[in-house]
């Protein structure tokens, strides 16, 4: 999954220039628990991170200040998310699964309760194999008229 | 025709009247630079302790000096001199040339206009940074602190990071807030070097901003990291005045020591820009242990925090999960991780069977985290099966942890007595032992990893009441490190189990001489849970030991660990050493630490030498923020 996700993302941004890949994604270093590391690191404080980009820069999916432009939210929180997402959507809740229907327009609890409820009878729909991309996970979602729930009371 | 007309008029006009105003707008503007200077030099506003807060500089005996050299101040002497910069500051922002530096020192800036009160003319409307913060909508501040991981105890100190909150996305959309990190622009992939680099400050710290979704991502999945949020009381304008400092910071960079000038000391040192009466960060001028900062934020007289939110990590989610299922779930479970399905034999409420389907799939997004297989199937197969039984109430739990303000303090002093019976000579002792960092295996351990031990950098004097000839005072002990890392075996995962001790160790023999020997001793196997008292922990273990210069030992270790009450830990640890140069050996040791009121505990430890000797010592272990 993780692969994928950023294979998924590095495909997407090969129009960027080389060290300028999203708000710091393509430069984020993920990390693994390995055993040595943890051992060295226990003498350290753990807690260093690995974003390399300032305050303001900007890149894909960001306006050119660093801030992710309001039409590309669903779309960058999916890609940062997929994984989650998608168990989220399966179980029918989630704090990430909440976080999506909001951003579709859901306000009230029982909005973002019929939104999950949704996405869940529509999963297979949604995510119609193990290896779907972020942006198919999101247009299959507009089909699904998922977001609907959010105009209902 | 008529416009070329009115073009030649206002160009003949600009020709005649341009010196006129320009000329006095020269002058005044001088002159108004020259008063602004001469102000600062009256009032020696460099000793302002908003000015220093703001250079983020600390005091060194008579001076001052800041650790960010590059990218941040624009008088060449500025990081040594905040007289110098203030200056500096006053002739650049004010002065003829680039004005627009107003724009890059926001803060700067805006202070500077209040306390020298200075003329509209010469203040910037600076719009596209206004533009900027606008967007963003920052109104209010969160620290952000991320705990250790439940089973790795390299973690144990924590990380800080502050949160900048738009209200727009209270409702359910807080994750797509922006998080601020001061972090070492680091390859954690160096292994040593990294370690060393970090100790010795040769990665460059910096400021970066991350949605807030992305940032915990790290902490959320990838490390099993439980994740705590601390609102800030700020006003809209010092959120305001922050939100400007962060952006003069952009491209300042200073070396980042893990230990000291790290994470959590630059944000103390951010929050002083705010608030420049809080002084926190010279309390950690030697060692910033993240959570220890937020236990000084947490616990300052006037109150800073309004509210404080908990996100439990993925793996914290897992293991309770899995730690409420039935036996009959377990089983289920069992089946479902490898036949990626539940029989229908199995005779499970809807509910539990929900419950089993979603900790299965946790487990395997657990395991696609932190390894390097992907389980897109395994986790796909299982995701439709949970999804065609549709809403299951009931399914999700909340938790309510201690919140990890409320754990002991990092360092301690140990105020104890003891007896050694020594080739049949009882011999008494009185003892001082101060210990750096961070927590003893048997001490209350919610804030910190269960059943863990990290003791870093303490040392040992014990005073002898012994006969006349023999030296009374002696240094006993050095202890480098002693950790303890105990990760249980659970039904699903084959976890391991380590420790790792590095001592100097006094062997005191003639009681006249001070020998010290080196004392390492490194295990590893596997733990299990007991269903005894509150919670126990049984470790087995193959250790060698290299001490007393020659003797290498190496033998099977039987741990085991309990919380016999909340506040009564008990250990007890059997070692069998076999030896290059003398007989085998069987040592114990056993330890109980009872916690009588938070930051205060009693300690008896019992363990045996290998002459035959038994030690035993009572401890009054004080812990507290150094």
């Amino acid at each position: 999954m993780l692969k994928a996700f950023l294979t998924v993302f590095f495909l997407g941004s090969v129009s960027m220039a080389a060290g300028d890949a999203g708000c710091g994604l393509g430069s984020m270093i993920i990390t693994k628990n390995s055993k040595l590391m943890q051992l060295f690191a226990a003498t350290t404080n753990g807690s260093f991170g690995s974003q390399t980009f300032g305050i303001t820069f900007g890149t894909s999916n960001c306006s050119a200040s660093g801030i992710v432009q309001n039409d590309k939210q669903i779309q960058y929180f999916v890609e940062v998310n997929q994984a989650e997402l998608t168990r989220e959507m399966a179980q029918g809740h989630g704090e990430k699964l909440s976080t999506l229907a909001a951003l579709n327009g859901c306000a009230s609890d029982s909005q973002i309760n019929s939104f999950s409820a949704k996405a869940q009878s529509s999963f297979s729909s949604i995510v119609p194999s193990a290896k779907t991309s972020a942006v198919d996970f999101v247009n299959n979602m507009k089909s699904a008229s998922v977001a609907d729930a959010c105009h209902g009371s | 025709m008529h416009a070329t007309v009115l073009n030649l008029v206002i160009f003949l006009f600009l020709i005649v009247k341009a010196p006129l105003v320009w000329g006095f707008s020269i002058s005044d503007k001088a002159l108004r630079l020259q008063s602004y200077l001469n102000t600062a030099r009256q009032e020696k506003l460099w000793n302002d302790p908003q000015w220093l807060a703001l250079g983020h500089y600390e005091k060194k005996y008579f001076s001052y000096s800041s650790p960010f050299t590059q990218g941040f101040f624009l008088d060449a002497d500025g990081a040594n001199s905040p007289e110098k910069e203030l200056l500096k500051t006053i002739e650049l922002l004010y002065g003829d040339n680039d004005q627009r530096l107003q724009c890059r020192y926001l803060a700067r800036a805006q202070w500077l206009n209040a306390i020298l009160k200075t003329d509209a003319q010469d203040r910037l409307p600076c719009e596209e940074r206004q533009l900027w913060k606008k967007q963003l909508n920052v109104k209010g501040v969160s620290l952000i602190f991320a705990a250790s991981d439940m089973g790795n105890a390299s973690s144990s100190f924590g990380h800080t990071f502050l949160k900048i909150v738009n209200p727009e996305n209270a409702q359910n959309k807080d994750l797509i807030d922006y998080g601020i990190n001061y972090a070492a622009n680091a390859d954690a992939s160096e292994g040593v070097f990294y370690a060393l680099k970090g100790l010795f400050g040769m990665y460059d710290g910096q400021f970066t901003m991350l949605p807030y979704h992305q940032k915990i991502r790290e902490y959320i999945n990838l490390e099993g990291r439980d994740i705590w949020e601390y609102y800030f009381n700020f006003t809209p304008e010092e959120t305001d005045f922050l939100v400007n400092h962060l952006i003069e910071m952009e491209t300042a960079r200073a070396p980042y020591y893990f230990f000291s000038d790290n994470c959590s000391y630059q944000i103390l040192k951010t929050l002083e820009v705010v608030r420049p009466d809080l002084k926190l960060s010279q309390e950690f001028r030697y060692f910033t242990i993240p959570i220890d900062t937020v236990k000084k934020l947490t616990g300052l007289p006037t109150p800073v925090f309004v509210a404080r939110k908990y996100k439990k990590s993925l793996k914290t989610d897992y293991l309770e999960s899995f730690a409420k299922l039935g036996i009959l779930q377990k089983k289920a479970l069992d089946i479902a991780v490898i036949d990626l399905n539940i029989p229908d034999d199995y005779e499970l409420l809807k509910l539990e069977k929900a419950q089993v389907y979603e900790t299965a799939m946790k487990y395997y997004s657990l395991r696609a985290f932190t390894s390097d297989k992907d389980y897109d199937n395994e986790k796909y197969q299982l995701f439709l099966k949970r999804a065609s039984m549709g809403i299951v109430a009931g399914a999700d739990y909340v938790s309510n942890p201690e919140p990890p303000e409320d754990s002991h303090d990092s360092s301690a002093l140990y105020f104890g007595m003891g007896q050694s019976d020594f080739e049949n000579e009882m011999l008494t002792y009185t003892s001082l032992k101060f210990r750096h960092a961070l927590h003893d295996l048997e001490q209350q351990d919610f804030g910190t990893v269960t059943f863990s031990q990290n003791e870093m950098a303490s040392i040992e004097a014990r005073y002898l009441n012994t006969n006349e000839e023999a030296k009374n005072f002696h240094i006993y002990k050095f202890t480098a490190l002693n950790l303890v890392n105990l990760n249980p075996v659970t039904q699903l995962d084959k976890n391991f189990s380590w420790k790792f001790r590095a001592e100097l160790v006094n062997n005191m023999e003639t009681f006249t001489d001070d020998v010290f020997t080196s004392d390492i001793e490194a295990s590893g196997g596997y733990s299990y849970d007991l269903a005894l008292f509150e919670r126990t922990r049984i470790a087995y273990l193959m250790t060698a030991r290299h001490w007393d210069n020659s003797i290498n030992s190496i033998g099977p270790e039987i741990l085991l660990v309990s919380r016999l009450l909340p506040n009564l830990g008990f250990s007890l640890d059997l070692t069998y050493f076999g030896q290059n140069k003398r007989s085998d050996f069987l040592r114990y040791k056993s330890k109980v630490n009872y916690t009588f009121r938070k930051n205060f505990d009693i300690q008896f430890a019992t363990e045996n030498g290998i002459n035959k000797e038994i030690h035993q010592q009572l401890q009054l272990v004080w812990n507290f923020i150094l």
